[in-house]
This record gives C-alpha cells, sequence and structure tokens, in this order.
C-alpha cells in the first residue's frame, strides 16, 4: 500500500495531524494499536482537556478566549455541541474544559468518517520503519507500507526510534509522574462538592496518617465527571522514584498492578467510611496507566523553559501554548511555573521537524522541546494545535508543494473557512 | 512528632510561607502570608499534604472541619486556624 502521509499514533496529536493531512489534500493512514482514537484520553481516562484558551487576565472574571484557530477550535467546539464536554470551568488561574473520553473518541470516529482520503488501521502496532516504508502488525500479521511524509504522534516517540532519529528523555528521577485514573460511579453531586472534597481531603489525610490507607493515597485526586453521577479518581504514582522507567515493560507492568490495587483499596475506603459513597462502584478501569512524559524527539529548535515564560515569538510559528508549565515530578500534586508577562508562547514549525530526518515530523508530547517546556506542551489543546501544523506541513511536503510556517499557516487559515 | 512551642504569630506566618514554598507549591515571585493559595495551585490533592505538613510540624491536630475553602485561602488565614487549634488543645 501506497500512501501520501502515514501517521504513527491516534491520540489527539495523531488525530489532529491525520486529519489535517487529509483535508489539504494528502491520501493518509493513521495508525494506532488500540481499538479506539484519543491515545490518552480514550485510554488512560484524561478527562479534561487543559491549553485551549488564553490565560485569563490576573484577577479578572474574563470570559474564556480560544488560544487556537482550526482543529483545535472546531473539536472543542463539536464536543461541547455533541454534550461530550462541559465549561470551560476555571481551576485557580487557568480554564479547563471538562470532557466525557467516550464522547472524544466517538467525535473522533465521525470527523475520520466526514474525512475524505483518511484511512485508519485501529488494532495496529507500528513494528518497523525505514526510508519509505514501515511495518505493521496485526494480530501475527505483518503489513508493508510507503509513504513521502510521517508524522510521529506516539507520545513515546516510537515512529523516530525506528527511523533511528536522535531522541532525548528526562532523568528518571525528574520525569513526570504517571498515574492511574479510573471512573467511579454512584457518586451523587453532593459529595463532590467544595466543602465535601475538602472534608474528603482530610479523611484521607488522616486514613493514611492512621495506617488505614498506604501513603500513595496521598496522590488521589477526585473530580466530578462531566457525566452527573459519575466521578474520575486520578492517582498519581510515584513509579518507584529513579527507578521509573515509562518505556520499560516490566515497570509498566508494576505500575497497572500497582494502579489497580490502589485503586481498590481506597474505593473500599471511600464505600466505608465515607458519606455520599457507600453505594459508589468501579464504572471502568482505564486501557493503560497514564504516562506524562517519556521520549522527545531532537528537533531543528528545542522549545526552552525560557520561551514559554517570556512567551516567544517566532517567524515561524505555527501553533501556540497557552498553558503554563505544570510540574509534576513527584506524585504530590503539580507545581505551577506561569508565564511572567501570561502570554501565550509561539511554537515554531522547526520544533515539529526532525533535525536530520527530512520525511519526519512529530507532535503531540513527544514534540522537540526540554523536560520543563514539555510540561506546558503535553496538554491536549496543544496537542490538537501542534497535530493540526505537523499534519497540514507533511501533507504539502507530501504532495510536493510549499510546506513552510507560511504555507501552513495559509492553509489552516483556508481549511477553517471552508469548514 | 516533632511538636514544638508554636512561634510567635509573625514568625509562624514566615515559616508557613517558606513551607508553601519550600515544600508545596511553586510558588509566584513575591509570594507573601496574603497572597492567594489557590491562584499558586493548592487544590484538593495539596491540601492532604499541607494538612501532614503542617500537623508534623507544629504538632496540632486539626480536627475534620476545622479547615474551609475560605479559611485556608492565605497563609495568614491558616496561622490563624493553627493558632486557634494549638490554644485549644
Ligand atoms: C494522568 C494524566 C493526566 C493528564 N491530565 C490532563 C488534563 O487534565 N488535561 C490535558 O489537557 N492533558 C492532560 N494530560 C496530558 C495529555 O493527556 C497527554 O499529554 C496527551 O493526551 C498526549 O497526546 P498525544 O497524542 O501526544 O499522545 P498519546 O495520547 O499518548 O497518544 C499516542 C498514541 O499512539 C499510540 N501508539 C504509540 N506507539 C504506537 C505504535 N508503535 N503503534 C501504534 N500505535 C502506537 C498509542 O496507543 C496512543 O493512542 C494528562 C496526562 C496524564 C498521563
Amino acid at each position: 500500500m501506497e500512501f501520501d502521509v502515514l501517521v504513527a499514533g491516534g491520540g489527539s496529536a495523531g488525530l489532529a495531524a491525520a486529519v489535517a493531512a487529509a483535508r489539504v489534500g494528502a491520501r493518509t493512514l493513521l495508525v494506532e494499536r488500540h481499538g479506539a482514537l484519543g491515545g490518552m484520553v480514550s485510554a488512560a481516562l484524561v478527562h479534561s482537556i487543559c491549553g485551549l484558551y488564553r490565560l485569563p487576565a490576573k484577577c479578572e472574571s474574563t470570559p474564556p478566549a480560544l488560544a487556537h484557530a482550526g482543529f483545535a477550535a472546531e473539536f472543542s467546539i463539536r464536543l461541547l455541541a455533541a454534550g461530550g464536554a462541559s465549561g470551560p470551568v476555571r481551576m485557580g488561574r487557568v480554564d479547563v474544559l471538562l470532557q466525557r473520553p467516550t464522547a472524544f473518541a466517538q467525535l473522533a470516529d465521525q470527523i475520520v468518517r466526514e474525512t475524505p482520503r483518511l484511512n485508519v488501521r485501529l488494532h495496529t502496532e507500528l513494528l518497523a520503519a525505514e526510508g519509505e516504508s514501515v511495518t505493521l502488525l496485526c494480530r501475527g500479521q505483518r503489513e508493508s507500507v510507503r509513504a513521502a511524509a510521517f508524522v510521529d504522534a506516539t507520545g513515546d516517540a516510537a515512529l523516530a526510534v525506528l527511523r533511528g532519529a536522535p531522541c532525548e528523555q528526562a532523568d528518571r528521577a525528574r520525569l513526570q509522574r504517571p498515574a492511574f485514573i479510573f471512573a467511579l460511579a454512584g457518586v451523587p453531586a453532593a459529595a463532590l462538592d467544595d466543602t465535601a472534597r475538602l472534608q474528603l481531603a482530610q479523611l484521607l489525610a488522616r486514613a493514611v496518617q492512621a495506617g488505614a490507607l498506604p501513603a500513595d493515597a496521598l496522590g488521589a485526586h477526585l473530580r466530578a465527571c462531566a457525566q452527573e453521577g459519575e466521578a474520575f479518581v486520578t492517582l498519581d504514582l510515584d513509579g518507584g522514584g529513579a527507578a521509573y522507567d515509562p518505556l520499560d515493560p516490566h515497570c509498566l507492568t508494576q505500575l497497572e498492578t500497582a494502579g489497580r490495587a490502589l485503586a481498590g483499596q481506597l474505593t473500599d475506603f471511600l464505600r466505608r467510611q465515607v458519606e455520599g459513597f457507600a453505594h459508589s462502584y468501579v464504572a471502568a478501569w482505564p486501557a493503560r496507566v497514564g504516562v506524562r512524559e517519556s521520549r522527545r524527539v531532537m528537533g531543528r529548535y528545542r522549545v526552552e523553559a525560557a520561551d514559554l515564560e517570556r512567551g516567544a515569538a517566532f517567524a515561524d510559528a505555527v501553533a501556540v501554548s497557552a498553558w503554563p508549565m505544570e510540574l509534576r515530578e513527584t506524585a504530590r500534586g503539580p507545581r505551577w511555573r506561569f508565564p511572567t508577562n501570561g502570554q501565550p508562547c509561539d511554537i515554531p514549525l522547526r520544533a515539529l521537524q526532525a533535525r536530520d530526518d527530512a520525511a519526519l515530523f512529530m507532535a503531540g508530547r513527544c514534540l522537540s522541546c526540554s523536560h520543563e517546556a514539555q510540561a506546558a506542551l503535553r496538554v491536549i489543546g496543544t496537542c490538537l494545535a501542534t497535530g493540526e501544523a505537523a499534519g497540514l506541513a507533511a501533507g504539502l511536503q507530501a504532495l510536493g508543494k510549499p510546506c513552510d510556517a507560511n504555507a501552513v499557516n495559509t492553509a489552516r487559515a483556508q481549511l477553517s473557512s471552508r469548514g | 512528632m516533632a511538636a514544638r512551642p508554636l512561634p510567635a504569630p509573625a514568625l509562624l506566618e514566615a515559616e508557613l510561607v517558606v513551607l508553601v514554598r519550600e515544600r508545596l507549591l511553586e510558588t509566584p515571585p513575591g509570594f507573601h502570608a496574603e497572597s492567594n493559595l489557590y491562584l499558586a495551585g493548592l487544590d484538593s490533592m495539596s491540601i492532604m499534604q499541607l494538612i501532614i505538613l503542617v500537623e508534623e510540624e507544629y504538632g496540632v491536630s486539626l480536627p475534620d472541619g476545622a479547615l474551609t475553602k475560605d479559611n485556608i485561602s492565605t497563609v495568614r488565614q491558616l496561622a490563624q486556624v493553627i493558632r486557634a487549634h494549638a490554644a485549644s488543645a
């Protein structure tokens, strides 16, 4: 089989990339190992979209304003219209869109159906890559596919590694910590209001002090779901401290089993000890533990913390980041670092282009940036935006058209106005 | 527990500012006793941390219901809550 663009990984970045490449005219193949699109959303139950809106002006009740044109805006507006999202809600100094992972995956399916030239292979693993060809594997069967341009949206930079493109990764002790998210049903709304959550925080702290719950329970965070009566519980995990390795099968196995065990203990505790939770039950386990950070591809430019802090502008900007650095180097909650001027930071096309591999683009959480910068750039709103930009650039390049930042931005504007 | 007598009010606030900055939140430059803790990132997860840190540090026990969303929105308020419960202990 032959395509213009191959996109590896069907998370938020890969979805955006594949749709953009196909819309700009490229015959596109999107490859995803799971049975649903959405990546961390559908597989790890990430249930809110961050990075969609500009940071609100200090201490003002300014209404949220979308930071992105194009696919990120389109996707969030359609998700809201389909009843799959609610908000945005203001949390401290940021605006967040709450969403249901099932609705996210359904909307992704619908957009794929509407998009000519876009082919999707679910249950398909990218196994090998060399030059213009990749090997795919589905249930023991190999398939060889050729393409002119490639987008790595695997989150783990799997395609880049297979193509031999250099990648980097933070010290294991500093990598953003993983988390196990599960859905709890049968939770009345009153059990999740501000007062009840504060009380719950006190009960959990008490239970940990008394030895009734393991210390890991201090990484728990409950949030009402966009669906009445349901809550999502996020358990931030330490992952073994300096031994944490999000690419190692033993470590991943350990995280899954430890996550389920802790989820079981916590659910028992809630049912027995906490008002309002007596009839709650686990409604859904994640298909996989959530990984926030692993490899990053080395690009022609590396976005740095200093760029985000000063809201840097670049001549070859193709997307923006409007989210603060949200460092989760421990399982004890985030540390936020905001841009000093509150302004969004440009993301240059060069950060989506592999350094020495002209056919390779990357987007989402494995784009070219530092560890600190990734703490901002990994959020879904930004993944949708970098995915779209990488898809447009790859599509234009594969079709032999001009594919500089200007061409990418023009294509986005044309597609949005047609839309 | 490393219980020790509560420092004087101004010192308690100063210590809490350092505790929040170094062990709890990435505080913005110029963070002080009257800065809003929620805007610095205080959420339900960090509140659990805060309870444990404070109880260990000052040997107070904050009974359930001692904290409300509005009585810990600054370090100054938090210091008042701690003093109230140290006094009643
Ligand atoms: C616990 C947790 C909580 C988070 N909370 C939020 C939040 O509240 N809001 C927010 O905006 N962001 C949040 N994030 C961050 C955000 O969810 C992710 O960074 C983002 O979804 C990454 O998108 P992506 O498309 O780059 O990668 P992913 O979503 O990881 O998608 C990559 C896809 O590639 C597929 N893949 C990988 N390798 C292969 C292969 N070899 N063959 C085939 N398929 C492959 C994977 O199956 C996956 O579907 C959170 C992340 C975690 C882990």
